[in-house]
C-alpha cells in the first residue's frame, strides 16, 4: 500500500479510487493517529465512528475523505457543542449546509473539533473542554477559534478540516499551526446549521496543508442557499480549474498593516514579496484605513450580534440555562447589549456601521489599482499557553490584521511563508475583493508550486510522523 | 362619562396571516387544533444556526392591505430583531419591524352608524408570532407551532374617542383582511388581537395629550373590546376624580369578572435593543412591482361598496352595510343589480337589497333565474273568492276571542293573527290586501 | 474594592453592569460584576477611537446591500419540519407533546 501520511484530500481521493485503500481503513489510520496523538493535542470535542459514517454516499467528489468539523457546525445525530456548557449535550437532529454539502460528496468526518467558546476568541482558552496545543510546540497555543481544526490538520490527525471564520478563526490558527486556511466571502459558503456568532461576519471555510484541497472543499461548500438569505447567487467557479492557469497579479503592500508585527514576521513578508516578484508580479504600495479603526467597528459590531444569537440559548428547548455561559460569552453579551441599548445605540452601534462603509470603500478603492493584498495574518507567531491572561482584549489584539477583511465581508487566505527565530510558522494574508477566491487561491497555487510554502508544511509533518 | 373628560385611545391591533407557510421557514402556518411541536423546525424552534427566510407571500399581503386602508406603502423596508426573555419567544428576540417599516401612515374611512369618519393610523409592520403557552397546575406547557406564524401590527393614533369608533373601525379591519383574503381575522382565535392604549384627558386641555396612558391586552372578541375600553374608562375617571393621575401600566382584561387586572411586567421590558437583523437582506419595490402586486390581488373595498350602494343605486345605508359584511353576499348582490339591469325586471335595488337580506331571493349559479322567480313570487296572487268566502267564516266562527279582541280594542293585533289563520286555511292562495279587507268587513 | 483611580472606570457605572446583566438575563457574582465594569470600561474607552472618524457624509450600512428582496415562495416543500419526536429530543423536559417550564408569570 502507498503511503498515506501527509497526503491531502485530492490526493487520498486518488488512492481511494485506486481502490488502494477502503474508506473505512482510511478512515481507521485517523482514528489510530488521534488515538496516538489527542493526548498532546487535544483537537477533539466528540470524534465520530465508522458507525456513524456508514451511510455516507459512495460517490462524490469526497467519497470516503476523512475531514475534521468545527464543533460550530450542526451535524445530525453528532453532539455539537460549540464548546459550551450550555451545549453539553445538545445533539442536533439537524444538518449544516456546508457539512451537508460535504455529506453529499461523501465526505465522512472523523469529529467534531474543539475551539473559542461560541469562536469567542484566538487560543482555544475559553473552551469548556480544555486547551487544544500547538503540534509545532506543545507549550504554546494553536490560535483560535478554529483551534482544533487548525491542530488536527498540523499534527496530521486528519487531513484536512472546515472552521468558522467570523474575525479570524480560520486565517489566524492556520496561520500560528503552519497550515493554509481561506476564509471566503461574507455569503459565499451558507451560515445556515452553524450556531452564529456574528451574522454579519461568519463565514465558514475549509483548512488544510494543500491549495487544491482548499480548493476542492471551497467548491463543494460554496454557493447559494434557499435557507440563508445572504449567500451570494452568483454561480460557484472552478476553483481547482482556475488554479492551475498560472496568473500574474499586481499586489498591495499595506504599511499600517506591516508594522504591526514582530520584525521577524515584516522580513518573512519581504522576502516573500521579492520572490513573488521574481515570479512576475508587480508589488505596489497602498494605504488602508488603520485596522485599529476596524477593530473597534468589529467589536461592536461583532458583540451586539454576539449579545442577540446567544439569546436563543435560555434552557427550555435544547440548551442548558444561561448562567452557564462562560466568562467570554458573558463579557462580549454584555458588551453588545451596552452597544445596542436605549441612547447607545446612535453612538455605538451606528457610528460602527458607518466606519464599516468607510472600511469597505477604503479596500474598493484599493482594489481598483490592484488585485490582491499581503498582509500578515497574525502580529506575532504561536504565543506560550498562559499569555491569554495577560491580555485583556486578547482575540482583536491577535485578530487586529484579520478583522478588516471581515468587516468589509471579502475573502482572506493564510498561507504559511516560513518559520521565525523560535521555529514558529509565520502566516501571510492574501486578501481579495468580493467573491475572488480564485484569485486568492491561483497565488496560493503558485507559492507553493515556487516555493513549497518555504518548507514549512513539510517540516510539520516531519514533526509529526 | 361627564364632559369634563375626553376619552384618547390609541390602538394597536394584530392580525394574523393566513398564508400557507410560516413567515421565515417553511413550515406548515396552520396550527388551530394541530399536535403541539409538530410544525417546527431549527428556524422556529430558534436552534442554533437556524437563520430566517422571508415569505414572499407575507410581505405582498401586508403591502395589499396597507394599501387597502389608506396607507403609504414604503419600497423600502427591512426587519429588525427585538429582545426580550420569555419562554414563547425561540429566539429570545422577535424579527419585527423598527424604523422601516412595509406600510407607513395614512387614512382609513369607516361608518360609524351611517357617519363616515376618517382614523389615522401610524403604520403597519410584518413579525413573527410566538409560540403558545398553557398554564397547568405548576408548570407551563409550551407549544410552538404558533411561533413564526406571520403576524401584522397595526398601529393606529391616538384618535378613538368612543368604544362604538372602536369597534367599527375594528370591524372595519376585519372585514377588509376577510375581502382581501389574507386574514381569517377571528379574535375569538385569537387570529385578530387588539392592544388598546387607554387614557383621559380634560376635554379643556385638548388637543393636548394626557400625561400617561394604560395598555389593556388579553381582549379576544369585539364585544370585550368595547366593555374594556369602557370599564378602564370608568376606573380611570374616578381616578381622576379622587384627584390622582392612573399609573402607566399594562393590565389585562379578565373575561370572568368583567375587569382590567394590573399585568406584572418584566423590567427593562422597555428596552428591546432594536437593530437591523443581518440575516434578512432589505426589501427594495419599485413602482411597478407594487402596481403588479395591487392589480393581482385588489379587490372592491367594503366602504366602496357601501358608496355605491347608497349613492348611486338608492339602497338604504343599513341594508347596504349588511350586504357588504360578507364578500360573497356583497358580490351576488351586485350580479343581482346586473342580471336586473340586463334581463329588463324593472326592481329597484333596494327591493333586491331587502329581498335578499331576508332570504326572499335564492343564491344561486344564476343570479338571473332566481330574480326572476323572486319576482314571480311577489306578483299578485289570483284569489279563489268563494273559497276565501267560506274559510273568512270559519275562522272568525272559530275564533271567537281572537274577534272579541279586536273589535273591544284590546289587541288591535288580533287581525294578523286571524289574516295568519286564514292565509294558512288557503295555503297562502289569496292576496293579503283582500284577505284583511274582507275580515275588517265581517267582524 | 479597587479605587476609581483610572478614567476608564468611569466609562460605565455599577449599575450599568447590572442593568445589562440583568437585560441578557445573565446573573453575576459581585467579583463579576467589578471585574467586568472594569473591562468593559476598557473595552468601551478603546472603541471610542470610532469619533475619530469623520463618517458625516457616510449611510450606515445596516443590512448586506449587494442582495435584496430574498424570499420564498409561500406554501414551498419543508423537508426540514420537524417530528414531534425530533422537535423534543433535545429538551429538558416535556409532556404530551409540550416542552414544560416552570410556571410563568403574566407578561
Amino acid at each position: 500500500m502507498a503511503e498515506i501520511y501527509g497526503k491531502g484530500i485530492v490526493a487520498l481521493k486518488q488512492m481511494l479510487d485506486n481502490k488502494e485503500i477502503s474508506p473505512t481503513e482510511l478512515f481507521q489510520y485517523f482514528e489510530k493517529r488521534a488515538d496516538e496523538h489527542e493526548g498532546k493535542i487535544h483537537s477533539y470535542i466528540t470524534r465520530a465512528s465508522v458507525d456513524y459514517n456508514a451511510d455516507r454516499p459512495t460517490e462524490g467528489k469526497l467519497a470516503g475523505i476523512p475531514i475534521a468539523v468545527k464543533d460550530i457546525f450542526c451535524t445530525k445525530d453528532l453532539r455539537t457543542t460549540a464548546a459550551s456548557k450550555v451545549l453539553d449535550e445538545f445533539i442536533p437532529k439537524y444538518e449544516s449546509t456546508a457539512t451537508a454539502r460535504l455529506i453529499a460528496e461523501g465526505a465522512w468526518f472523523t469529529g467534531k473539533t474543539n475551539m473559542d467558546a461560541w469562536a469567542h476568541g484566538a487560543s482555544s482558552e475559553t473552551s469548556a473542554y480544555g486547551l487544544t496545543y500547538n503540534p509545532w510546540d506543545l507549550d504554546r497555543y494553536p490560535g483560535g477559534s478554529s483551534s482544533g481544526s487548525a491542530s488536527v490538520v498540523s499534527a496530521y490527525v486528519a487531513p484536512a478540516s472546515i472552521g468558522t471564520d467570523t474575525g479570524g478563526s480560520i486565517r489566524h490558527p492556520a496561520s500560528w499551526c503552519g497550515i493554509l486556511g481561506l476564509k471566503p466571502t461574507h455569503g459565499r459558503v451558507s451560515r445556515y446549521g452553524v450556531a452564529a456568532m456574528g451574522s454579519s461576519l461568519d463565514s465558514p471555510g475549509p483548512m488544510g496543508l494543500y491549495t487544491e484541497d482548499l480548493a476542492l472543499l471551497l467548491e463543494v461548500m460554496a454557493g447559494k442557499d434557499e435557507y440563508d438569505a445572504t449567500t451570494s447567487p452568483s454561480p460557484v467557479p472552478n476553483y481547482t480549474a482556475d488554479m492551475q492557469t498560472k496568473r500574474t497579479f499586481t499586489l498591495g503592500i499595506a504599511k499600517e498593516y506591516i508594522d504591526d508585527a514582530t520584525p521577524d514576521i515584516q522580513k518573512r513578508i519581504m522576502e516573500t514579496v521579492e520572490i513573488l516578484k521574481k515570479m512576475g508580479h508587480t508589488i505596489k504600495e497602498v494605504s488602508l484605513l488603520d485596522p485599529k479603526y476596524a477593530i473597534s467597528a468589529y467589536t461592536i459590531i461583532n458583540r451586539a450580534e454576539v449579545s442577540s444569537n446567544l439569546a436563543r440559548l435560555h434552557g427550555v428547548r435544547y440548551s442548558n440555562p444561561r448562567n452557564m455561559f462562560g466568562e467570554e460569552a458573558k463579557r462580549r453579551s454584555m458588551l453588545g447589549a451596552y452597544a445596542l441599548s436605549h441612547g447607545y445605540y446612535d453612538e455605538y452601534y451606528k457610528k460602527a456601521q458607518k466606519v464599516r462603509q468607510l472600511i469597505k470603500q477604503s479596500f474598493a478603492d484599493t482594489f481598483q489599482s490592484i488585485d490582491l493584498i499581503l498582509a500578515p495574518t497574525a502580529p506575532v507567531t504561536a504565543l506560550e499557553v498562559g499569555s491569554f491572561e495577560k491580555y485583556p482584549f486578547f482575540g482583536e489584539m491577535m485578530d487586529r490584521l484579520n478583522e478588516p477583511a471581515s468587516v468589509a465581508g471579502i475573502p482572506a487566505m493564510s498561507v504559511p511563508i516560513g518559520l521565525d527565530g523560535d521555529n514558529l510558522p509565520v502566516g501571510m494574508q492574501i486578501i481579495g475583493p468580493a467573491l475572488h477566491e480564485s484569485d486568492l487561491l491561483n497565488l496560493s497555487y503558485q507559492l507553493e508550486q515556487e516555493t513549497d510554502f518555504f518548507g514549512v508544511i513539510k517540516q510539520g509533518l516531519e514533526n509529526w510522523k | 362619562m361627564s364632559n369634563k373628560y375626553t376619552p384618547i385611545i390609541g390602538l394597536e391591533i394584530h392580525i394574523e396571516l393566513n398564508t400557507k407557510s410560516k413567515m421565515f421557514c417553511q413550515c406548515p402556518a396552520d396550527y388551530f387544533g394541530q399536535e403541539p411541536n409538530t410544525h417546527t423546525c431549527p428556524v422556529c424552534l430558534g436552534m442554533p444556526g437556524g437563520l430566517p427566510v422571508p415569505n414572499e407571500e407575507a410581505i405582498r399581503r401586508t403591502i395589499l392591505f396597507g394599501k387597502a386602508i389608506g396607507c403609504k406603502i414604503n419600497k423600502r423596508f427591512k426587519f429588525d430583531r427585538k429582545h426580550y426573555f420569555y419562554p414563547d419567544l425561540p429566539k429570545g428576540y422577535q424579527i419585527s419591524q423598527y424604523d422601516e417599516p412595509i406600510v407607513g401612515n395614512g387614512n382609513l374611512e369607516v361608518y360609524v352608524n351611517g357617519e363616515k369618519k376618517s382614523f389615522a393610523i401610524t403604520r403597519v409592520h410584518l413579525e413573527e408570532d410566538t409560540g403558545k403557552l398553557t398554564h397547568k397546575g405548576g408548570e407551563s406547557l409550551i407549544d410552538y407551532n404558533r411561533g413564526g406564524v406571520p403576524l401584522m401590527e397595526i398601529v393606529t393614533e391616538p384618535v378613538f374617542h368612543t368604544s362604538e369608533d372602536v369597534k367599527a373601525f375594528l370591524e372595519e379591519l376585519q372585514l377588509i383582511a376577510r375581502y382581501l383574503g389574507i386574514a381569517n381575522a377571528d379574535m375569538e382565535k385569537g387570529d385578530m388581537r387588539l392592544e388598546p392604549n387607554i387614557s383621559l384627558q380634560l376635554t379643556e386641555k385638548l388637543p393636548e395629550l394626557p400625561e400617561y396612558k394604560v395598555e389593556v391586552k388579553n381582549i379576544n372578541s369585539f364585544k370585550f373590546a368595547q366593555k374594556a375600553i369602557e370599564y378602564e374608562l370608568k376606573r380611570q375617571e374616578e381616578i381622576l376624580e379622587r384627584g390622582e393621575v392612573p399609573p402607566q401600566e399594562t393590565r389585562g382584561w379578565d373575561a370572568n369578572t368583567k375587569t382590567t387586572v394590573p399585568q406584572r411586567l418584566k423590567e427593562n421590558a422597555n428596552d428591546y435593543r432594536y437593530f437591523p437583523d443581518a440575516d434578512i437582506p432589505v426589501f427594495e419595490y419599485t413602482d411597478e412591482q407594487l402596481q403588479e402586486i395591487y392589480d393581482e390581488g385588489m379587490v372592491r373595498l367594503p366602504h366602496e361598496r357601501i358608496g355605491t350602494y347608497v349613492d348611486e343605486w338608492g339602497v338604504k345605508y343599513v341594508d347596504a352595510v349588511t350586504l357588504v359584511k360578507s364578500k360573497d353576499t356583497a358580490e351576488y348582490f351586485e350580479d343581482l343589480v346586473s342580471a336586473n339591469k340586463t334581463a329588463g325586471l324593472d326592481l329597484k335595488p333596494q327591493q333586491i337589497a331587502a329581498a335578499l337580506l331576508n332570504k326572499k331571493i335564492k343564491i344561486s349559479d344564476d343570479p338571473t333565474k332566481a330574480l326572476k322567480e323572486f319576482k314571480e313570487s311577489t306578483a299578485p296572487v289570483e284569489t279563489d273568492m268563494d273559497k276565501l268566502s267560506s274559510v273568512v267564516d270559519t275562522v272568525l266562527r272559530e275564533n271567537q276571542k281572537a274577534v272579541d279582541d279586536f273589535k273591544s280594542g284590546k289587541n288591535p293585533n288580533a287581525i294578523m293573527y286571524l289574516m295568519g289563520q286564514v292565509m294558512r286555511a288557503m295555503k297562502g292562495q289569496a292576496d293579503a290586501n283582500i284577505v284583511k279587507r274582507l275580515l275588517e268587513e265581517r267582524i | 474594592m479597587k479605587k476609581q483611580a483610572d478614567n476608564h472606570m468611569n466609562s460605565i457605572t455599577t449599575e450599568e453592569v447590572l442593568r445589562l446583566a440583568s437585560m441578557i438575563r445573565i446573573e453575576l457574582s459581585d467579583d463579576e460584576v467589578e471585574k467586568l465594569r472594569e473591562q468593559l470600561g476598557e473595552t468601551i474607552d478603546y472603541i471610542r477611537n470610532l469619533s475619530e472618524l469623520d463618517t458625516s457624509n457616510v449611510e450606515a450600512e445596516m443590512t448586506k446591500t449587494e442582495l435584496k428582496n430574498i424570499s420564498f415562495r409561500d406554501g414551498a416543500p419543508s423537508p426540514r419540519t420537524f417530528s414531534q419526536e425530533d422537535a423534543l429530543a433535545n429538551a429538558h423536559k416535556t409532556k404530551d407533546g409540550f416542552f414544560v417550564v416552570p410556571k410563568i408569570l403574566d407578561k
